[in-house]
């Protein structure tokens, strides 16, 4: 499972199972063998391959992210069995493909959606939407570029208070060597796929604001053999503690951060304009 | 802002009968406690190859750019972690023959392999015989492992991220490269050999879909013939097992069920029939099919209902001596033995479970019937047990292999790749 949330509001936890193409809500006390309180699914739901999800708590709604169908679906967060979604964003505008990110914004009305692409013309990086966007839209901003240092996203993580969002950048190197049942016939019998347990590049977890747009680099990163992080690829926040949470399949383990600044109003702004207060404080 | 945070390893393990997952509930307490406990720190620093750790930094990530961010943060250690030193039981293969156990290891991403004699009562690691680790084994979330007999061949199977299967000389040791590779669909599970075809099967979960190939198939060979369809009853399957003598194929079934489509970033395009069909969640099942089944073949028979006792069932074995299934019952925490020839809502002829059992989260499970014993792969404890192959109930095993002293509690982490965080209850959701 590549994702899930908690909902504090209604005292929730939300999953996805992709192999069984539906989303659970559990209450937030569950524990062991409990059934959930509600179940998406059906094929009015357009569920496929459902990788991770957002709750807006504010509005009520479960925003999803599927995989296969390449959309992002929103419900209704009371929806039950096979509920279609309200909205859906999905097709050539909306430059989303394997999309394996999403978090939501309910303070500035934003979705961002992580999502890779490797045909030809397509963007692997933050796409960021009007929360009430649906149909095929282009995004209103893409972050996406060798700057920005993302090579394969992963899960997000969005503060509403400072408008930033945090991305497990896990970029490990993963050429799949199927297609569905038969092997891939763009690549040569012989082939050599590197091992994405041996990649060479490390990823990162870092931030952005969500007004950013275009190849920019990240304001805030935690990186480097310091911190233990090998491939990233969850990320959650508590902005109240200034903590940052962060799982590491190589690791196969969670770590805590310590990033008080992350979640800021230094966080929002460039280095010029921080000088700038500074000098003007003074 | 300044407070730290002290992260308790495997607090609780929230398991769903009907979602394929394990959440992970860690407390996040407000005690007070240094950063890295160094026993920890040498230990978490030790469980990943020198390679992956030294591996040179993206150099473009964080650079200052255009307009002159100069990112927060950097290289910030941790202040705390959760993650499990020591190896993990999970698929499980026996060698009569030669005396040996092979065991896959999740967790550190190695192979284990121990004298079958080995083990004890004792609380002490067991030695094994030589582990295979390391970034040229191409070793990663492993799962499924067979032995090889007659060729003095070991296979191990990737099951998430790493779509490979790599084959060892029987007597490989530390971090070597593989004799063979041979790709296959993401998320296979399990496998089995069949020496009279000289062929293999392996299991897949997303696909709902068993794949069988030459057994020295390597590189992008594609499968001889597979088995996939509605009409299979095959729903996130797991374990699978030959029965050569009766030319049977045994598949263990979790009950996830949906028609996948492409979902890859190399594909474009959305599958309408997939859109069309729907998920759904099956009881857990045995599925037994024809062993020249393929395509969207019928199962000759299928156990599945509630007298059955399945949940979550894992790594099968076959005892064609005594004409009997073995199963590891992850969610039951037991062993469940059926008559080969069960079908329908099945009683179990033998369940092994209990707090004496020791039984935690079995994985896998070898029936060894030249010593009459019966082998229990734990991923919720650091042990693999070994009873009487006829033991019944709550009993207590004959000897234990650990890879861990007595009593270390295990992470339960599986290739971790989201986390949420509990405001209310202070407290790190972590799926696997």
């Amino acid at each position: 499972m590549h994702g899930l949330a908690y909902d504090a509001t209604h005292d929730e936890v939300v999953v996805p199972v992709a192999l069984g193409a539906a989303v659970l809500t559990f209450r937030g006390g569950a524990h062991g063998e409990e059934p959930p309180i509600r179940t998406i699914q059906g094929p009015n739901t357009h569920l496929i391959r459902p990788h991770t999800l957002a709750v807006d708590e504010k509005n009520d709604e479960i925003i999803v992210a599927d995989t296969s169908s390449r959309s992002i679906l929103v419900f209704a967060r009371d929806a039950e069995g096979d509920a279609p979604p309200k909205r859906i964003i999905a097709g050539p505008k909306t430059g989303l493909l394997f999309i394996v990110g999403v978090a939501v914004d309910p303070v500035h009305n934003r979705i961002v959606a992580a999502s890779a692409s490797s045909v030809r013309g397509g963007t692997t990086g933050l796409f960021i939407f009007n929360r009430t966007d649906q149909g095929d839209v282009a995004p209103r901003g893409i972050i996406a570029g060798p700057r920005t240092g993302i090579v394969r996203p992963w899960q997000l993580a969005l503060d509403p208070a400072q408008g930033n969002v945090l991305v497990a950048a896990i970029n490990n190197e993963n050429h799949p060597p199927y297609a569905l049942e038969m092997p891939r016939k763009d690549l040569p019998p012989d082939t050599d796929l590197p091992s994405p347990w041996n990649t060479g590049a490390p990823g990162f977890v870092g931030m952005w604001s969500i007004d950013d747009n275009g190849d920019v680099p990240p304001r805030g990163i935690i990186k480097g053999a310091g911190s233990y992080l090998v491939h990233p690829a969850g990320v959650a926040i508590d902005p109240q503690a200034g903590e940052v949470f962060v799982t590491d399949g190589v690791r196969n383990g969670l770590f805590t951060f310590l990033a008080p600044k992350f979640f800021s109003k230094e966080s929002t702004l460039s280095k010029k304009t921080v000088e700038k207060e500074n000098q003007r404080d003074r | 802002m300044n407070r730290t945070r002290r992260l308790l390893a495997l607090v609780v393990v929230l398991i769903f009968f009907s979602a394929a997952f394990y959440l992970l509930s860690f407390d996040d307490s407000k005690s007070s406690q240094a950063p890295f406990s160094s026993p920890s720190e040498a230990l978490l620093a030790a469980s990943v190859p020198v390679q992956m750790c030294l591996a040179p930094y993206f150099e473009g990530a964080g650079k200052a750019a255009q307009d002159n961010i100069e990112p927060l943060g950097g290289e910030l250690p941790p202040i705390h972690l959760v993650a499990d030193p020591y190896p993990t039981f999970n698929g499980i293969s026996l060698d009569p023959a030669n005396n040996r156990v092979a065991m896959s290891d999740e967790n550190r991403k190695s192979v284990l392999v121990y004298d079958r004699a080995a083990g004890d009562k004792s609380a002490a690691v067991t030695s094994p015989l030589r582990q295979i680790i390391g970034p040229e084994s191409q070793i990663g979330y492993i799962a499924g492992i067979m032995f090889d007999s007659a060729h003095r061949e070991i296979y191990a199977v990737n099951n998430d991220l790493d779509d490979r299967i790599v084959v060892f000389d029987d007597d490989a040791r530390g971090d070597v490269k593989p004799k063979r590779r041979l790709y296959v669909p993401h998320q296979a599970w399990g496998l089995s050999l069949n020496p009279a075809t000289d062929q293999f099967a392996i299991s897949v979960q997303q696909l709902s879909m068993v794949a069988f190939y030459r057994r020295e198939a390597s590189g992008l060979e594609a499968p001889l013939r597979i088995i996939e369809g509605p009409d299979t009853g095959l729903a996130d399957p797991h374990g699978i097992r030959w029965d050569v003598q009766h030319h049977e194929l045994i598949v263990a079934n979790h009950g996830n069920s949906s028609v996948i489509a492409s979902y890859s970033a190399y594909d474009a395009g959305v599958s309408s029939k997939a859109l069309s069909a729907g998920g759904h969640f099956l009881p857990p099942s045995l599925t037994i099919f024809e062993a020249s089944a393929k395509g969207n073949a019928k199962p000759v028979r299928t156990i599945q209902g509630s007298h059955t006792h399945l949940n979550w069932p894992m790594g099968v074995d076959l005892d064609e001596q005594h004409d009997e299934i073995a199963v590891a019952d992850n969610g039951d925490n037991s062993i469940v033995i059926f008559h080969r020839s069960d079908s329908g809502d099945a009683v179990p002829l033998r369940i092994i479970r209990g707090p004496r059992t020791g039984i935690a989260s079995p994985m896998g499970v070898a029936i060894d019937v030249k010593n009459d014993e019966i082998w229990v792969a734990n991923y919720g404890d650091h042990t693999a047990a070994v009873y009487a192959r006829t033991a019944n109930g709550d009993v207590a095993p004959k000897r234990i292999i650990r890879n861990a002293p007595q009593g270390t509690p295990t992470g339960g982490f599986g290739n971790p790749y989201a986390v949420a965080y509990d405001s209310k209850r202070d407290q790190l959701l972590v799926p696997n």
